[in-house]
């Protein structure tokens, strides 16, 4: 009836109540994305909302996503969430603030070429000048526990501002002075890292969860029964139930590649010294007592080789930190899967040319085409929140990564990215 | 047998209210408090939903994510503006709740002790926010025409009707419906009738303090509160 008496009326009604509409649509989307990419509710009539609507009804998400990732809750609670189930074996966001988590958000923070947190020589902690003053002091080793980042956490201190890079990565020792990292690799040589794997056992689950964690995979999904035994180590029974089958059919498969390149880790450990301290040690640091390694004639931590636990003599021993990557195998899954790439040139001069060592193995681990669509995974997981059906998963991350790495491996432009996705909400 | 204390009792009451009015709206009804369309008051109240007009805020879309442990304590503090205040209390509450806060995104972490853990921290995080805002020559936002000095009957119903609305729009981060309004409103009314005239004037003008930080409490700790 309306349209055919005062069709004028009707179109006008229909565009505005469309506009209305729209406008809320871009409300809703704009608050979506400033609490997922934030981590916390917001008010409805926050002005940052209203900016962030502004750009969306422009079309323009990725820049509706610069507001929400300049807030300080980007980084004190989606970054930090982000990087604490990276951090530690159980996977959970129930962890203090450290100094693995530190450096993710001061890399994302200041924008870095993301790859270099897993091989640079640096760290991030608290800026001495921002905290000058505070009563009680506030407690600045970072090497022996957790009491500065901890302190952080529960200051009134925005995260995000009082940061800074550390240059320089150190080994605690008993005496003054603490030493320089023989062998720095980012938060790989963290010690929030080397206290959640390097503690006891052999150095093996820093290989599993460096794989775990950057690449995205677990390890049952990069065994490989056909390739080297080589490296494989002496503790390591090639016959387990008097079944030397059931070794080539299913043990070597994992310690193929976890064996070969557990090397990179040779010279590192790390000791709980009781009530929350606890330290990295590394047997080339020079330090001493507490803060020394079990370590064989070769300078090589006694947990690798070892001696009082021999399963078969001829297994491999490690002499140095030198590693082998039996996962780029021609033709295998894995090469295919992880996409190996030569490493690109290293920023750290001091640094270049290494080919063993952890700096070594997380500069590979960085460059391979898998480490970008990993990365992907992660802020996916941090902001999306939602699985993707399995064919489109792979495709997704893939070209994510691709997006991650043309934008200089930067992950605030990733996470922007991500939630612009037109996946990433239903 | 153990006694429940009558403050106990309230908290409780009002947090089983609105978490079956939460489950109600996310579960079972989503249409029912459908956020894009104007509807008619509700029997129990004359408010109305501004939805459908242009101060509205509309429900965001499903999926929801549950808020993490310190996601959740954050973001009380956000919608509180309480950001960079963290008191000693509060992080002493936070400590002792955080293990029965979810530890996840996923929704089957929802629990009995995960929501009378967040109701707990609500509680420290509300009762901060009414100190700060009853501080001499504070900017109120949340508590703006209350009277803490008075009594309940001594406020007008108008103070807390704008404050359960400013409330909704801060914590849930959309208008409040006409149901949720209904609700709060019968409980202010079975509020300021159980305690509102109980004891001396003293415990009466308390009892003001009470209601405000019992609607806080439940208001932040909601399901609306703790998802995003």
């Amino acid at each position: 009836m309306l349209f055919v008496v005062r069709p004028h009326v009707a179109i006008l009604g229909l565009l505005f109540f469309s506009c209305a509409v729209h406008a809320q649509t871009a409300q809703v989307k704009a608050q979506w994305m400033l609490e997922r990419l934030t981590g916390v509710k917001w008010p409805a009539d926050s002005p940052l909302i209203a900016e962030m609507t502004a750009k969306v009804e422009a079309g323009d998400l990725k820049g509706a996503a610069a507001f929400a990732t300049a807030q300080d809750q980007f980084y004190s609670v989606v970054v930090k969430e982000m990087a604490a189930k990276m951090s530690t074996r159980e996977e959970s966001v129930r962890v203090e603030l450290n100094d693995f988590t530190s450096t993710v958000i001061g890399a994302v923070r200041d924008e870095m070429d993301f790859r270099q947190v897993l091989f640079g020589n640096f760290s991030y902690a608290v800026d001495p000048a921002k905290v000058a003053g505070m009563d009680p002091a506030f407690p600045m080793d970072v090497l022996r526990n957790n009491n500065h980042y901890r302190a952080l956490e529960r200051s009134n201190l925005k995260v995000s501002e009082v940061l800074i890079k550390v240059d320089g990565q150190k080994i605690p020792t008993a005496a003054a002075a603490d030493i320089a990292n023989p062998d720095p690799a980012g938060i790989l040589t963290s010690r929030a890292s080397r206290g959640a794997h390097a503690i006891a056992g052999t150095n093996r689950r820093l290989v599993e969860y460096t794989f775990r964690q950057f690449m995205c995979v677990p390890i049952e999904k990069w065994a490989d029964t056909a390739s080297f035994e080589t490296r494989i180590g002496r503790d390591i029974d090639r016959a387990p139930g008097g079944d030397p089958v059931r070794f080539q059919t299913t043990c070597k498969g994992c310690h193929t590649g976890m064996d070969g390149f557990r090397g990179a880790f040779a010279k590192y450990d790390y000791r709980d010294m009781g009530n929350g301290a606890g330290a990295v040690l590394h047997a080339d640091s020079g330090a001493t007592g507490n803060y020394q390694p079990d370590r064989d004639g070769n300078g090589v931590a006694t947990k690798l080789n070892r001696p009082n636990f021999i399963q078969y003599a001829g297994g491999w021993v490690s002499t140095n930190d030198s590693f082998e990557n039996y996962t780029n195998r021609p033709g295998s899954v894995n090469a295919t899967q992880f996409g190996w790439r030569a490493p690109a040139s290293d920023p750290d001069a001091g640094l270049a040319g290494r080919t063993t060592g952890v700096h070594a193995f997380g500069r590979l681990i960085a460059n391979s085409a898998r480490f970008s669509g990993c990365m992907a995974q992660h802020v996916w997981n941090a902001v999306c929140k939602r699985s993707l059906p399995s064919a489109e998963l792979d495709m997704t991350f893939v070209s994510l990564g691709l997006e991650f790495e043309s934008n200089q491996y930067n992950m605030k432009k990733l996470f922007g990215i991500v939630a612009s996705h037109p996946k990433c909400k239903m | 047998m153990m006694k429940i204390s009558k403050k106990w009792r309230m908290i409780l009451t009002l947090t089983l209210g609105m978490g079956a009015l939460s489950t109600l709206t996310f579960n079972c009804a989503p249409r029912l408090f459908e956020p894009l369309h104007p509807r008619g008051s509700s029997s129990l109240s004359s408010y109305r939903s501004p939805c459908g007009l242009p101060d509205c805020f509309a429900k965001p879309e499903s999926p929801y994510a549950m808020l993490t442990s310190f996601q959740a304590f954050s973001s009380m503090l956000n919608v509180t503006d309480q950001v960079g205040q963290v008191s000693a209390s509060m992080l002493a509450e936070y400590d002792a709740r955080k293990g029965a806060l979810p530890d996840s995104d996923n929704m089957a972490a929802i629990n009995a002790p995960m929501q009378m853990s967040g109701t707990s921290l609500a509680g420290e995080v509300c009762g901060a926010l009414i100190a700060k805002e009853t501080t001499a020559g504070a900017v109120r936002k949340f508590f703006t025409d209350v009277d803490f000095t008075r009594n309940i009957a001594g406020n007008p119903a108008a103070a807390y009707d704008k404050t359960i609305q400013t409330m909704a729009r801060n914590f849930w981060g959309r208008s409040i419906s006409s149901e949720e309004h209904s609700i709060l409103s019968s409980y202010y009314a079975d509020f300021a009738a159980s305690y509102g005239a109980q004891g001396n004037a003293a415990e009466q003008v308390r009892a003001t303090r009470k209601l405000y930080l019992s609607a806080c409490a439940a208001m932040l700790s909601s399901f609306d509160a703790m998802i995003n």
